[in-house]
């Protein structure tokens, strides 16, 4: 894995971690929480012993199943956690796109 | 020691071979007997007024440790509540510091003593409402036992800090002394953060109250021997920051370590290694920064656990190492003036160990890995100086936000004030949901002053973006407009000018009209000047040809003629000489010879001087042969004579009187050469020259007239020559006035032109221009609405960003009922009552992604419920990284 990060910061590729648990390895921890160096225009991350030039395009996601995951203050300050729950009203809604695909696909045409 | 944990639980079976002893607390009296000792030592040579105040300091001081126990019961949250000696005799080591420069009255001792107590046991304390109670007791204890000095300043509601550090005359000063206010030392630490930050990467603190106690309370830790700091806090309090620039004014070098996917207890154990060669041999300051997240095995403690505990690290050397340590400082133990023993060399090493390498360790306090921790290794409590780091007060939040803030451009002072204020606020507000979440869900959300921070910095970033592009869009409207309005101008001038142009056009026509009429006059008129040259060049034409055949003719006749010339002469060329002679004596000669030469005398009457004539010109003598002898006397004269009559004749020498003069005789049957030749060959040569001659001088006469009539048609033809010449030259002088007319009239054509063409650009450009300004003048009010518009949005914006930079960077974890309640019960009742200007009706979302984004995601999969729209709008804006909690992807 901090391989292919390392390609992706260099060469602009968004990365996707899936299925984290509790918490976030320590390698990444410099990327994660944007340690990033100046040094004149170019910006550079500092990961293990390697310098990494960050490209402007990389960006970096970070998924977990866990329902109710503990992830610590650190963590939480340097990413931004969202929320994807889907709460009852938000069931409702996607529900009734999904009806109204199925039973009235000229509305759903229109919607879209 | 177990090597792979610091505590632990003997085990009964061993524990039964030994006798067990519990070591207590020590009485009060010994306690007071051992510390009196050290001090009276440190002061005896202080003022007897300082001297007088050791004892109640070492009463107070027990008093204060006992209180301080009673009132901070170790617990299963507060596991590091523990006092003991090592405490008690922190602060009095801290009391030693004391120098004579610094402690001149003994109220300067009391408030070190004050300020190393609350060092020691006041930083230990995990929230502000401990903090409170402590110093309440120590106010209470000051109040009583040294009421004498005024000290009431430094405690209660809006204490003086009372801060004692290394630097306060200056940088480099090592003298422990106290800052006389908190400008002061507000001072000196920007003097360091800029030397600092001129030396180092730069480093954006902003050194709140709060924050510069901090870096004197670590500065203070790792300045003494064998000290290390503690600090506990949540991320992004600046724990690391603060110990950077406190290594720096220790004038420490901050090393770490360096995480990789492969760092182990090896890489920890070399740079260790490294440490300890750079600060026993080489005798530099190193402030090792070690954080919670460097902790990827559980291990690394136990190195970190004997680090602290006593300097040394049992297998860190091999024994070749130690050896090479050994010699290395060898030299300077013996300039100690110590035995260069083996042990004495180590003993110096890990005593320099102790002096110069300081860790300082980074812990967050929440959950249960440091509670495990420190139960593991109890070092990690016991031998360091804990410094806790509690929630940034607001007054900390709102002067960081003002600073991050000043280069932002606002309307007015008041949304300045209103917003720096909402920074504070909204941390608040987000930090008590996020109790209630922990409370109603068991969700745990953490707002740190990093994402405090961070909400600052997403505001900015967002603010310039947003107003830039609504800058840059009304600025093209206003372009637009301007362009629109001008082109209208450009229209009416084109017209304007378009008017001139073609009266000025119509003036040139006339002119080149004029010019043309002209011309065309002076073109007639050669043009019947050049038909009269014509004629008169025909004519002259007509008469040369007439006079080159009458020339032609004549020529011919003469032509034809030759031949009799030719005869005469051939005749001539027949004589000779002697036949002459033989005429000269003939006397008598026959009749037909006589005849012959009296031809000869008549045809040269008058044109051989011998010949004598008479007044008409005609032969004048009796005696023909005599006279004609005579003549040839010289027969070669005569010959020439003869051969040059025909000479003579066609130059008209010759008179007709001549000829008629010998017609008789010609016309005589016996006149002919070849009769006469029987008689004399000289006269029948002259006789044939005769009859040749005469022929010729016949042909010759014949052609007089033709000739005449070839002069005068000569003269006729240089007549016509000489009129044409004249008609030819007043041709040409016709032309040349013409060609002057031309010049003038193409110039006059050309001008007109030019008028015509400027005309044709000018009436094309206008046309232009009024397609333009009629296919846009229905834009224009449009555009107009626009500018006032955007305008109306450039008021707003910076409240609408506000609360979407808010909406990004807080929100997140919550669902969808709390963040209703955080964004349009609080956040937007808090705008409203500061006046924060904003849109009408909040919609952070608007100013996060435009339908057309949204429609997108909801093509890409996204489900079109509010929630989810809310987090796609979060994911794209936010410039921290994301972390998705989705359980049901």
């Amino acid at each position: 894995m901090p391989k292919d990060i390392e390609f992706s910061v260099e060469n602009g590729n968004p990365v996707l971690i899936e299925n984290m648990g509790n918490g976030i390895d320590a390698v990444i921890q410099p990327v994660y929480s944007r340690a990033v160096i100046k040094k004149g225009k170019t910006k550079y991350i500092k990961m293990g012993d390697k310098e990494l030039t960050l490209h402007p395009n990389f960006n970096l996601f970070l998924h977990t199943k866990l329902s109710n995951p503990h992830y610590p203050p650190e963590i939480q300050a340097e990413c931004t956690l969202i929320n994807f729950t889907v709460t009852e009203a938000g069931l409702e809604d996607q529900l009734l796109s999904l009806v109204v695909k199925k039973e009235r696909p000229d509305l759903a045409a229109m919607k879209e | 020691m177990n090597p792979t944990a610091g505590s632990f639980i003997i085990n009964p079976r061993l524990q039964r071979h030994f006798f067990m002893m519990a070591i207590g607390f020590p009485e009060q009296s010994s306690l007071s007997t051992i510390y009196s000792a050290y001090l009276n030592k440190h002061f005896s040579k202080f003022k007897g007024t300082i001297q007088e105040q050791i004892g109640p300091i070492i009463k107070g001081t027990l008093q204060l440790h006992a209180e301080v126990e009673r009132s901070f019961r170790k617990t299963a949250q507060n596991f590091h509540y523990e006092f003991n000696v090592r405490h008690l005799t922190n602060v009095f080591q801290g009391l030693l510091q004391a120098k004579q420069e610094a402690i001149v009255e003994p109220d300067n001792l009391v408030k070190l003593w004050v300020h190393e107590a609350e060092r020691i046991y006041g930083d230990r304390l995990v929230n502000s409402a401990h903090l409170a109670t402590f110093k309440g007791l120590a106010a209470e204890l000051v109040s009583k036992s040294f009421s004498r000095f005024n000290l009431k300043k430094y405690f209660g509601a809006n204490a003086e800090p009372l801060i004692f550090a290394q630097f306060v005359g200056g940088l480099d000063d090592r003298l422990y002394d106290q800052f006389a206010n908190a400008e002061a030392l507000a001072a000196r630490l920007a003097e360091a953060l800029r030397e600092y930050n001129d030396t180092n990467a730069v480093m954006d603190l902003v050194l709140f109250e709060d924050a510069m106690k901090h870096v004197c309370k670590i500065s203070r830790i790792i300045s003494a021997d064998q000290g290390h700091a503690l600090l506990v806090g949540v991320g992004g309090s600046g724990k690391q920051s603060l110990t950077r620039l406190s290594s720096f004014i220790c004038a420490y070098t901050t090393a770490g370590i360096m995480i990789s996917s492969t760092y182990g207890m090896g890489d920890l154990k070399t740079d260790l290694q490294n440490f300890f060669m750079k600060c026993g041999v080489k005798d530099e300051g190193i402030c090792f920064l070690f954080t919670e997240g460097q902790i990827t095995n559980e291990r690394f403690l136990v190195y970190i656990n004997d680090l602290l505990s006593s300097g040394e690290i049992a297998d860190l050397f091999q024994a070749e190492d130690v050896d090479g340590i050994v010699n290395n400082v060898r030299p300077a133990v013996k300039s100690e003036g110590l035995l260069d023993s083996k042990d004495n060399c180590w003993k110096f090493f890990i005593d320099r160990i102790k002096k110069n390498l300081h860790m300082s360790l980074c812990f967050s306090p929440v959950g249960d890995a440091f509670r495990n921790r420190a139960k593991k290794f109890p070092a990690l409590i016991n031998c360091t100086v804990i410094d806790w780091f509690h929630a940034w007060p607001e007054e900390a939040l709102l002067s960081v936000a003002a600073k991050f803030l000043v280069d932002v451009e606002m309307a007015s002072d008041e949304i300045r004030t209103g917003i720096e204020q909402f920074m504070p606020y909204s941390f608040k507000v987000v930090g008590q949901f996020s109790d209630m979440i922990m409370d109603q869900e068991r969700r745990a959300v953490y707002t740190t002053p990093k994402s405090f921070l961070e909400l600052i910095k997403l505001f900015k970033v967002m603010q310039s973006k947003k107003e830039g592009d609504l800058i840059a869009s009304k600025e093209k409207y206003e372009t637009g407009v301007i362009k629109l309005t001008e082109t209208g101008e450009v229209v009416a001038k084109l017209e304007d000018e378009l008017k001139i142009f073609s009266v000025e056009v119509e003036a040139k026509k006339k002119t080149a009209d004029e010019q043309a009429e002209i011309v065309g006059g002076e073109k007639a008129k050669v043009e019947a000047q050049n038909a009269v040259a014509e004629d008169e060049a025909a004519k002259c034409f007509k008469i040369k040809v007439e006079v080159e055949a009458q020339m032609a003719s004549v020529q011919g006749d003469l032509d034809a003629a030759l031949p009799l010339v030719e005869k005469a002469m051939a005749a001539l060329a027949g004589l000779k000489i002697d036949d002459f002679r033989m005429l000269k004596a003939l006397n008598n000669p026959p009749g037909d010879v006589k005849d012959t030469f009296t031809c000869v005398l008549h045809l040269l009457a008058k044109v051989d001087p011998g010949v004598p004539v008479d007044a008409r010109g005609r032969l004048k003598t009796e005696k023909p042969w005599p006279t004609a002898l005579s003549l040839m006397k010289d027969p070669k004269a005569f010959l020439e004579t003869l051969n040059g009559y025909k000479e003579k004749i066609d130059t008209d020498q010759v008179p007709d009187s001549n000829f008629k003069a010998i017609r008789p005789t010609l016309s005589l049957e016996t006149f002919t050469p070849e009769n006469i030749a029987t008689k004399s060959a000289a006269a029948a040569g002259v006789c044939d020259w005769i009859c040749n001659i005469t022929s010729y001088y016949d042909v010759f006469i014949s052609v007089e007239p033709k000739k005449l009539a070839v002069a005068s048609a000569k003269e006729t033809l240089a007549a016509a020559n000489n009129k044409k010449a004249e008609v030819d030259a007043l041709v040409a002088d016709l032309n040349a006035k013409l060609q002057v007319l031309l010049d003038q009239f193409s110039v006059v054509m050309k001008e007109k032109n030019d008028a015509l063409a400027a005309a044709e650009k000018c009436e094309k450009k206008m046309n232009l221009a009024q397609r333009l300004v009629g296919a846009l003048g229905s834009e224009l009010d449009r555009w107009q609405q626009s500018i006032i518009d955007l305008g109306e949005d450039l008021k707003v914006i910076i409240g609408d960003v506000l609360l979407a930079s808010a909406f990004v960077s807080y929100v997140g974890p919550f669902n969808k009922s709390f963040r209703d309640k955080i964004i349009y019960e609080n956040f937007v009742e808090f705008f409203k009552v500061n006046n924060i200007p904003m849109s009408p009706v909040a919609n952070p979302l608007g100013i996060l992604a435009d339908e057309a984004t949204v429609a997108g995601w909801n093509t890409f999969g996204l489900p079109p419920d509010q929630v989810s729209t809310e987090n796609g709008a979060i994911l794209t804006n936010s410039e921290r990284y994301s972390l998705i909690i989705d359980p049901q992807l």
